[in-house]
């Protein structure tokens, strides 16, 4: 099979895009990770795909709740 | 995006466990809308249009300048990560991990979020048994997709009355071990469950040990070097191969350690990828295939 067209980044990862692309650079070992287990995290009161507002703290479950986030849900 | 519609999977079992789920990124509510009615997205996506919810977790990815992909809203984005909150809002578990593309299948967030062991798919299961041991080799999801981390489960039956010993055990023993190998995979670090300790008051000894079914499990994830993105897979599945090693003893004498393998044949399935990426593999393998250079 011929080598199919792309690039390969420090982790052996296969992109069709160039690997020097904005959204490709990768952080270091240390990146940031935000808070640390044991603390409570920042306020989030945002507008849902639906318009409404939502307050995390205020919506979490009985158990809490899991929050993610990610970077784009179009690309 | 693939993560949103894997967590829409499990999004109403963690609300009956009383979990909310939500999902964060610079995105427009406009987006969201459409991508919510297209990929059927009933959880909470939310829209931190400028980000300030971003940099206050301090999760705002710096590689990228202010102008750049514009358009695409580039700028601003997150290190992508998941939280996981308690009522009170105060952090119990995270998972981040360095490379943009990686993150956790929607069965491996389920099980991290209840601290349970994964459920395993029906489908993709192996079994193994010799005259003592037998063992059950599962996967938490139906396929193995790219960078997407599943979880492999190993089920080793102790038979009632024996034991196996654990690591850490003392030099003379020889604990339960896994070795798990694969073309193309890239395999995570063992967890253990906690073991027994089996207090030995003849030798004056005390040894962690395992009896009736052990859970071991092991994140696992198919890797470039087989699936790629914007690319047909061109293998169906691929083989994982489970090897357990055991001496099993009772409370006075151990037989020989013994091996026994189990070969999971792993079903390979695509990303639910934007369609940007297939056009731009076409456009790149069509320009290669008309001048017969490469594009760099």
């Amino acid at each position: 099979m011929a080598e199919a067209a792309g690039y390969y980044d420090e982790f052996g990862f296969y992109s069709p895009q160039p690997t020097d692309r904005a959204t490709r650079r990768q952080p270091g070992e240390d990146h940031p990770t935000g808070p640390e287990v044991g603390t409570r995290v920042p306020a989030i009161e945002l507008t849902d795909q639906s318009g409404s507002l939502v307050n995390v703290q205020s919506t979490l479950g009985a158990a809490g709740g899991v929050v993610m986030f990610h970077r784009s849900a179009y690309w | 995006m693939t993560q949103l519609v894997q967590l829409q999977q499990v999004a109403e079992e963690l609300a009956a466990n009383g979990l909310a789920l939500y999902a964060i990124s610079n995105d427009p509510v406009e987006i969201l809308a459409e991508f919510a009615a297209d990929n059927g997205i009933t959880y909470s996506l939310l829209s931190d249009a400028d980000s300030a919810v971003i940099k206050s977790f301090g999760i705002m990815n710096q590689l990228i300048e202010p102008d750049e992909g514009r358009s695409m809203r580039w700028h601003g984005i997150a290190y992508p990560g998941t939280y996981f909150l308690d009522a009170d809002g105060v952090v119990t578990d995270k998972d981040f991990h360095r490379h943009h593309a990686r993150r956790s299948s929607g069965a491996t967030v389920l099980a991290r979020a209840l601290g349970r062991p994964v459920e395993l798919d029906g489908d993709v299961v192996e079994t193994a048994a010799n005259d003592e041991l037998s063992m059950r080799v599962g996967l938490s999801d139906d396929a193995l997709r790219l960078e997407v981390i599943s979880t492999l489960a190993i089920d080793v039956d102790i038979p009632e009355g024996l034991h196996a010993y654990a690591p850490g055990s003392p030099e003379q023993f020889s604990p339960l071990d896994v070795t798990v190998v694969g073309d193309g995979l890239r395999i995570g670090d063992v967890r253990w469950p906690e073991a027994e300790q089996l207090d030995m008051t003849e030798l004056d000894l005390v040894a962690p040990v395992f009896s009736r079914t052990v859970r071991l499990e092991v994140p696992i994830t198919i890797t470039s070097d087989v699936v790629r993105l914007g690319h047909e897979i061109t293998a169906e599945a691929v083989d994982i191969t489970v090897s357990v090693t055991a001496q099993l003893c009772d409370d006075v004498s151990c037989g020989l350690p013994q091996r026994l393998s189990a070969v999971l044949s792993t079903p390979l399935a695509r990303l639910v990828e934007p369609p940007g990426i297939q056009h731009y593999v076409e456009r790149v393998e069509a320009i290669e295939a008309e001048t017969g250079q490469s594009v760099s």
